[in-house]
């Protein structure tokens, strides 16, 4: 449904900036929404439930049982001559003394066996079938009795049992029967329908969250748990604050509709849209979690403002319209007052609760990647992390996805009924009484006043004692008394001075720990973000210092009158600006100058100038200027500049490398040394390409005119029979050591070993022991005189994984030489070339190396007529004789197609894959052959390299176009699909060149035969002036065509 | 040397020749027809969103067996929905019937405008029809008004969700509460209150201006034609009111069933 009126977007954005403020703070904004909903909570349960209250005297009292039996009790004075029984209340007693104070108590001795015999007792007044009436001075009664029989009767307190919860619900069950039958058919249909569409939107609420986003259970508890304060807030805002109590009846049959109507719908959009956008876009630089809630909020929050104001309005004019009907008036401003503390509470609590979600997805995802980075052989990876990888998957199997969210259900469910019980128990005595059927105050029985009554000579004060009951001990009371007991030493000891306040502080030191742990995850993944701008701010400043101290240095030797005319560049970075002095030499220092102020670590202090002429004075190494100077990019500038002397090369002075606005960071220490700048290729993009029913738009960086274009009719084509169908058939990247034994037998004997079970065992145990991703698949062997090949092959995670897999290689053949037994064997090289990287091999061919994947798609054959404007016969003739027959006679492996190479090297090249693994990765048989007059065509890649996260994927054009597909880094739940997923997109953007060239080919040679035909036929009816250019396009086209085959 | 090799590469070839052009010509240029790089058409998308979630192998299995099914799905759907309308029908009746509040609101008056409908429809029947099928007629016109409405209109049927429908339908079942239960002082009071309240449901719910103008437009049909019946302003606005709503509840009901899933 659309907006009414658009300035409720404008409207919004103050709420939307509340709630990046609240997300900015969640954890202090959860707590106090939380706290002030408990006070609102207390204080409004106290006016339904009259019987309970939060006084002194429940929280400071010594609260012993004998205290509450006197406060229990009902206290009848006989005034002497008066002879008329008159009740007295707690406090007269109390101010008063009475020369003779009895206690009356009634002991229900109650048994389903009537034969027990009962136990004797002194001071037993009155005595029939299973009561006795014990007259005593004090109110203690013994725990436990034992009669004659040798039954132990234990005292049960009349409240004290778990029993009166059966009994409470009963009764409650009974008057709510007694009033339905009361009530008009109808409306409790009505009533019943309103509580079951509440319980369909409640469950909506959950099933939805968990459709909608990944959060199963969090999410949707917290909206809950958000709407119930909004409620608690309201009430007591409308019956303390502006005391317009509401009933509990309205309030029962009100909320439903109310629920109901409001709905949970906003804020499943608001989480949707949030946790979307983080799985869709990632985290990037510009955005942090509150700016992204902020922008959630700006556009989901038009509709939520609507609908709530709305509904206030709807409530509000309501109660002013209706203002005599009290009952009514003070539903709706209640209403009213629940919906706008909704809104609040979206805006504030849930925003949090979305923010701190969010927070943790992100360090989540970061940790993740730099976890996987390290893997990837940047930092040390022991076997000590494996090891805990591996005891928290086996944990994972354990507690299955259904059992946790009904444990956390359970102890969401336990919390909430042990708060109800707690009414009912005895401690906060007397409670809930108002439920319950009320017992009818006792009155001071017969025996008593006839008795005591006549003989009156002085004042007696008889207290009535409530019932107390005895039962047969039984192992079921014990276990009560003991739960009883534990809760209730519990409650009480949280009721101590001392631990109250130990209790109250650890709760401070838990939530400041929060705050705490929140802020350093934050701190952790901010770098991207925050990190980066302090880097910016810090170059500038760096720079305008530099700046200054150029500009002394200008003014001590000459004037800078250059200056006006080189306009101050916008750059953040200052370093990447040409300063004033550029073409003043007289600026740089003496070069044994420059040399001590560089021994003394100054070189950050010198100007441009001044460092490159270091590195040309053969001072200061080239590769040393990052580590100098401390800023990439400045070494950048001075690399050129000193370049541009030592090898007499001034272009490097000019711009015609492009250097600037380049995050060299990233660059340093992981894909590039030495750096002058970096080259710009032009990136196009072919899609969408429907592969597995899903489109793809491809980027591919190339200088070669017409390649996009013509993958781009491909896909066309493709698209048109219905997408690319894909199968990975293996994933396994490999490495080759070799190594060498002094004798032959030795090393045959090594490489039966290692052919053994025992042997592959051995080998991948060592091997897995040193990631978290890379587990060892096989060992192939080859012998080779006394030189032994082993091919280790490994799955690598998302990574491409060579750095992973020589780690393990490393660590496996250090195992083989001092664990396993073969200490005679000395390593020649970690890469045998029996890998085979970066070379042309027939293993890749043959074993694979990577991804091996096979694509395929079915063209119908009106689409290669039309679009390909080829014909069906003529492509897969084309196709035997020059992708098999041609690829044959040429002696080719893994070359049988038309320029596998050309697509794959450029997606390579715009996704920040490895280019020169292009030599197997291109390892590629096209296959075409008719169907039912279709084309069916299918390229097989056996040795696709490609990786989603290290390598030139880190670098952010690369990452970016990474996103544009959807695999940047590492997968979140499966480490490994991301790169597969890409190895099949290029399988397919292969595809698509492969149909697009072929068909072309195929087409030329038709266009040939056609004009041929032609000519023949009708060469004097053709004009004169367009016969030259047709005869040129057809000259090139053949020269073209030529060209290509050779 | 380098020097003169970078003049080389930086020489300015401006004067550009046919041969010139010829060589620097990506080879891949001569093998294609002209307009592989002229290809201006968005057609490629069309084709991308008809292959979307579709595997090629099951395109070509299915495309026989697809007509059929989608007709046998197309007459469950339709029986559905008019067992679903029917049914709503006969229960929005029963709810008129209920409906009544403390003062010149009596119980079975609000359903006098649908009993009408109900004669006139054996009427012409010859009273072939029962009445509990005629209700559920009822419930089907209704229903199928809206969305006939919106394509008359020239616009597509919009669609809503099961959720929304279900809370229209809970804002009904209130108003019926509220003016059952409620101690009115007059009917007008009721009545009135149920008129605005009518006007912020339709802005709650729906807002198109298609839904107000039908719901105006049935309440004035009601009112018209039971003015008979009529003895006081405020009758006359509970048919307004009644009508109202039931159109924007038929027309959320109408448009759940026959609106254009995306």
């Amino acid at each position: 449904m659309p907006l009414l009126f658009r300035q409720f977007k404008s409207l919004a954005k103050p709420f939307a900036y509340i709630s990046k403020l609240s997300a900015r703070q969640p954890i202090h904004v959860i707590l106090i929404t939380i706290s002030l909903a408990a006070v609102a909570y207390l204080s409004v349960v106290r006016s339904y439930f009259n019987g309970w209250q939060l006084d002194t005297k429940s929280i400071f009292a010594g609260n012993s049982d004998a205290d509450q039996l006197q406060d229990e009790c009902i206290h009848y004075l006989h005034a002497g001559d008066a002879g008329a029984w008159t009740k007295l209340s707690g406090e007269e007693v109390a101010s008063a003394v009475f020369s003779e104070h009895y206690y009356l108590t009634q002991l229900d001795f109650k048994s389903h066996n009537r034969t027990l015999s009962l136990p004797e007792l002194d001071n037993v007044v009155v005595e029939s079938n299973g009561t006795k009436f014990v007259l005593q001075e004090n109110l203690t009664l013994p725990k436990v009795l034992h009669s004659k029989d040798g039954t132990t009767w234990t005292l049960r307190p009349h409240r004290f049992r778990l029993y009166d919860i059966k009994n409470g619900i009963i009764s409650t069950i009974s008057t709510l029967l007694g009033k339905i039958q009361d009530a008009e058919m109808f409306d409790v249909f009505i009533i019943g329908t309103a509580y079951v569409a509440m319980l369909y939107t409640v469950a909506g609420l959950f099933l939805e969250m968990r459709k909608k986003t990944e959060s199963k259970f969090w999410i949707a508890l917290a909206a809950i748990v958000g709407s119930t304060s909004a409620l608690c807030l309201g009430l007591y805002t409308s019956q303390v604050l502006l005391e317009l109590p509401v009933t509990a009846l309205s309030l029962i049959e009100g909320i439903p509709f109310v629920v109901v109507i409001v709905g949970f719908n906003h804020k499943i959009r608001l989480a949707s849209y949030l946790l979307n956008y983080l799985k869709k876009y990632g985290f990037s630089q510009k955005y942090d979690a509150s700016e992204l809630v902020f922008h959630a909020m700006c556009e989901e929050g038009a509709r939520l403002l609507q609908d709530h104001l709305l509904c206030i309005v709807a409530f509000l004019g309501c109660s002013l319209y209706a203002h005599d009907l009290t009952a009514l008036r003070n539903f709706c401003i209640l209403a009213s007052l629940v919906l706008f503390y909704d809104l609040i509470l979206t805006c504030t609590y849930y925003a949090s609760v979305l923010a701190l979600k969010l927070e943790i997805n992100i360090i989540h995802r970061s940790t993740i990647i730099k976890e996987t980075l390290e893997e990837d052989g940047v930092i040390k990876s022991t076997a000590e992390s494996v090891s805990v990888a591996e005891t928290q998957s086996k944990a994972s199997i354990l507690t299955s996805n259904t059992s946790v969210i009904l444990l956390k259900l359970l102890v969401v469910i336990g919390f909430i009924s042990f708060n109800f019980y707690s009414f009912g128990a005895r401690w906060t005595y007397q409670t809930f009484s108002a439920l319950y059927s009320k017992p009818s105050d006792p009155v001071l029985p017969d025996f008593i006043s006839g008795s005591l009554g006549k003989s009156g000579s002085s004042s007696v004060l008889i207290s009535l004692v409530p019932a107390q009951y005895y039962q047969p001990m039984k192992v079921y009371f014990q276990v009560e008394d003991l739960i009883l007991s534990t809760l209730r030493y519990v409650s009480v000891s949280i009721r101590d001075r001392f631990i109250s306040k130990l209790v109250l502080f650890a709760l401070v030191v838990s939530a400041s720990i929060n705050i705490y742990l929140l802020n350093a995850g934050r701190i952790h993944t901010e770098f991207t973000a925050k990190q980066l701008q302090k880097l910016n701010k810090k170059k500038s400043s760096a720079a305008s210092k530099q700046h200054a101290t150029e500009k002394t240095n200008g003014k001590s030797v000459a004037p800078a009158p250059k200056k006006p005319i080189s306009p101050p560049l916008t750059s953040k970075s200052s370093s990447e600006e040409e300063s004033e002095s550029d073409l003043d030499e007289k600026t740089v220092r003496p070069l044994e100058t420059l040399a001590e102020i560089m021994k003394s670590g100054g070189v950050k202090s010198m100007n441009n100038r001044e460092v490159a002429s270091l590195v040309v004075g053969g001072k200061l190494p080239l590769y040393a200027l990052e580590k100098q100077l401390g800023d990439t990019t400045r070494a950048v500038v001075v690399r050129r500049r000193a370049l541009a002397r030592l090898a007499d090369a001034p272009v490097l002075e000019t711009d015609r490398l492009p250097y600037r606005h380049y995050d060299y960071d990233r660059v340093l220490g992981a894909c590039c040394e030495n750096v002058i700048g970096y080259m710009p290729l032009p990136v196009g993009v072919i899609g969408p390409l429907v592969i597995d029913g899903v489109p793809y738009h491809i980027p591919m960086a190339t200088t070669e005119g017409c390649l996009v274009a013509s993958a781009m009719r491909g896909c066309k084509a493709i698209n048109a029979g219905g997408g690319a169908t894909t199968v990975l058939t293996k994933d396994g990247m490999t490495r080759g050591p070799c190594v060498r034994f002094p004798t032959l037998a030795r090393a045959g004997a090594c490489k039966i070993w290692l052919d053994s079970e025992e042997g592959q065992n051995r080998v991948k145990k060592a091997f897995n022991s040193t990631s978290r991703f890379a587990r060892l698949q096989h060992c192939q062997t080859a012998l080779a005189g006394d030189l032994l090949f082993i091919r280790f092959r490994t799955t690598t995670g998302d990574a491409m994984g060579m750095n992973m897999i020589s780690k393990g290689v490393e660590f496996s053949l250090k195992q083989m030489v001092e664990e396993f037994g073969w200490d005679d064997m000395s390593i020649v090289s970690v890469s045998g070339n029996y890998c085979t990287d970066k070379k042309p091999a027939a293993i890749n061919w043959i074993e694979g190396r990577g991804k091996s994947v096979v694509a395929e798609a079915i063209i119908p054959g009106d689409v290669v007529r039309k679009v390909l404007k080829s014909d069906v016969k003529a492509l897969v003739e084309l196709n035997i004789s020059k992708n098999l027959i041609g690829s044959a006679m040429a002696g080719s492996v893994g070359g049988f197609n038309a320029h596998a190479a050309n697509l794959l090297t450029a997606v390579y090249l715009a996704l920040g894959q490895d280019p020169a693994q292009n030599v197997e990765s291109s390892n590629c048989i096209t296959l075409m052959n008719e169907v039912n007059g279709d084309l069916k065509i299918s390229v097989s890649m056996p040795s696709i390299e490609v990786g989603t996260i290290g390598g030139g994927t880190i670098l952010e054009p690369q990452s970016a176009m990474l996103d544009l597909l959807g695999v940047r880094g590492p997968h979140p739940t499966a480490p490994g699909d991301n790169a597969r997923q890409l190895a099949k997109v290029v399988a397919c953007a292969v595809l698509a060149g492969e149909l697009s060239l072929c068909s072309a080919l195929a087409a030329g040679h038709l266009v040939q035969s056609h004009m041929i035909l032609n000519r023949g036929k009708s060469t004097p009816a053709t004009p004169a002036t367009p016969a030259t250019p047709q005869e040129g396009v057809k000259r090139l086209k053949e020269g073209a065509v030529n060209c290509i085959k050779s | 040397m380098a020097r003169k090799k970078a003049q080389m590469a930086n020489g300015n070839y401006s004067v550009s020749s046919e041969s010139i052009s010829n060589l620097t010509r990506p080879q891949l240029y001569g093998i294609y027809d002209a307009d592989i790089t002229h290809s201006e058409d968005a057609e490629v998308y069309e084709e991308a969103k008809k292959s979307v979630g579709k595997f090629p192998e099951d395109m070509i299995k299915r495309s026989g067996a697809h007509g059929q099914r989608s007709m046998l799905q197309r007459a469950t759907h339709i029986l559905f929905s008019l067992t679903f309308l029917g049914v709503a029908g006969i229960s929005y009746n029963e709810l008129s019937k209920q409906l009544h509040d403390n003062h010149e609101l009596h119980e079975e008056f609000a359903s006098r405008p649908l009993a009408l409908g109900v004669e006139i429809c054996r009427t012409l029947s010859f009273g072939v029809v029962p009445t509990w099928m005629a209700y559920a007629l009822e419930g089907v016109l209704f229903g199928a008004l809206l969305p006939l409405m919106d394509t008359l209109w020239g616009s597509p049927v919009r669609t809503t969700t099961f959720t929304s429908f279900l809370r229209s339908t809970n804002a009904m079942l209130g108003v019926a509460f509220g003016i059952r239960k409620i101690e009115w002082s007059s009917s007008l009071q009721a009545s009135g209150a149920w008129f605005l309240l009518n006007i912020v449901l339709w802005m709650f719910f729906d807002g198109t201006p298609s839904m107000l103008l039908g719901c105006l437009g049935i309440g004035t049909i009601a009112s018209v034609t039971s003015y008979r019946d009529v003895t006081e302003f405020s009758q006359m606005l509970y048919f307004m009111d009644f009508y109202f709503l039931g159109l924007l509840l038929f027309g959320k009901l109408g448009r759940y069933l026959y609106g254009h899933r995306a």
